[in-house]
């Protein structure tokens, strides 16, 4: 059998809906596309607790410091069953440290920018958090069976996650009008990163990652869900969204939005965000300092 | 790893570990994929071979510490109060009445 009929016998197992083991031969295509795609999610879960972790020291109540301190366990906890996903596509974990820090592999725009007040807590929390939630449960169709499983995993946690940020924006919606305000104000500094998060339209018929069912949802697709899930409930609890055009448009059966903009997104995709190197300094400061816990792990003595 | 899920189900897989030590790779699997008390028992099993390791105390599955976020009690009620609200800040005024698609009718004041 060629490599070009194996690929192709390799597709139709796809196509037919059957699922992929980290034992399986798979084309070089399939492999490094979901190894890219597996470690960038990883690089976010991990980084992506950065933000929400500045604010464990200022949350405003014990309750909120022990869920929000419970989160960011969650978060890494993710980035770690992640990892492993990876690490079974033939990178070594040390490696994908060693990318993501040098600048070489990315994570998530939203997590390159500065968290200002606990109103942003409240966005990551629900927002940026229900935008992830949109695209996980998507891939809990995906064709790579071990990251459905860590799918399964992550998933309920993030739904509880979400909880966590809804109860978080409606004790400040319900608040004082500085209270209403202040989550106003991170609503309109985080929408255009939000808008950012599923990436800029792009013509499905040329993603290697739907091609290979890696992805199971266009990035339109999946903003659009984000819209009816999230939209409805920002306007009733009085939030407005900072962009004029955003309406349902009942012909078409999808949302009009406007053009954000794209500049400041390749900036963060080329390295350049306004959080981007102080959270990867600290990132390779705790995996310096933390060494000897690998080290300990790695190098117990096995029993005579 | 395998889980299971409740009393009487088959142990099924539910992802992988690195660990050079079975200790180890208990304590690892219960820190990655059942902090929250997931299930009522998980093992851990070498790649490629049959044996399967239980957890030797499954009822150290989950651990004390935030046990209320844990067990969602922090967040019990959140439903009822969205709904309160909508209806509160609806009474108010307060409301963007944007198009929107029909599931999602605008709350009643």
């Amino acid at each position: 059998m060629t490599y070009a009929d194996r690929v192709a016998e390799f597709k139709a197992r796809i196509d037919a809906g059957q699922k992929i083991e980290a034992a399986d031969w798979m084309p070089d295509q399939y492999r490094q596309a979901a190894l890219k795609f597996i470690e960038m999610h990883a690089n976010s879960e991990v980084m992506g607790a950065l933000p929400e972790r500045e604010w464990i020291p200022r949350a405003p109540s014990l309750r909120r410091k022990l869920s929000l301190t419970a989160k960011v366990q969650d978060e890494v906890g993710h980035g770690q069953i992640l990892y492993r996903v990876a690490e079974d596509l033939g990178k070594s974990r040390e490696a994908m440290f060693d990318d993501l820090v040098n600048g070489r592999t990315k994570f998530h725009n939203v997590f390159h920018y500065p968290t200002e007040t606990w109103g942003d807590v409240a966005v990551i929390g629900w927002l940026i958090d229900g935008a992830a939630l949109v695209t996980q449960k998507a891939l809990l169709d995906a064709s790579y069976a071990p990251y459905v499983r860590a799918m399964r995993r992550i998933c309920p946690e993030e739904s509880l996650h979400l909880r966590h940020g809804e109860d978080l924006t409606l004790e400040l919606c319900s608040g004082s009008d500085a209270q209403r305000a202040m989550f106003q104000d991170a609503v309109n500094r985080w929408w255009r990163p939000i808008m950012h998060f599923y990436g800029p339209p792009s013509n499905p018929e040329k993603d290697v990652l739907l091609y290979w069912g890696i992805k199971t949802k266009t990035n339109e697709a999946l903003r659009q869900e984000f819209f009816s899930t999230y939209v409805p409930k920002l306007w009733d609890l009085g939030i407005s969204l900072p962009d004029s055009k955003l309406a349902w448009n009942e012909a078409a059966g999808e949302w009009d939005w406007s053009d954000p903009g794209w500049d400041d997104f390749w900036e963060v995709v080329r390295g350049r965000g306004p959080m981007t190197s102080v959270r990867l300094l600290y990132r390779k400061s705790m995996w310096d300092t933390h060494a000897w816990v690998r080290e300990a792990f790695a190098g117990l003595p096995r029993v005579a | 790893m395998l889980q299971q899920r409740v009393d009487g189900d088959e142990l099924t897989v539910v992802g992988s570990i690195n660990a050079p030590a079975l200790d180890v790779a208990l304590l690892l699997a219960r820190e990655t994929h059942f902090r929250h008390g997931e299930g009522v028992n998980f093992a851990v099993r070498r790649r490629g071979d049959d044996e399967v390791h239980m957890c030797p105390d499954p009822t150290a599955l989950g651990g004390v510490i935030d046990r209320s976020y844990r067990r969602q009690d922090g967040y019990v009620g959140v439903g009822a109060k969205l709904k309160r609200v909508r209806e509160e800040l609806a009474r108010r005024g307060l409301v963007i009445a944007g198009r929107r698609p029909p599931a999602h009718a605008q709350a009643d004041g």
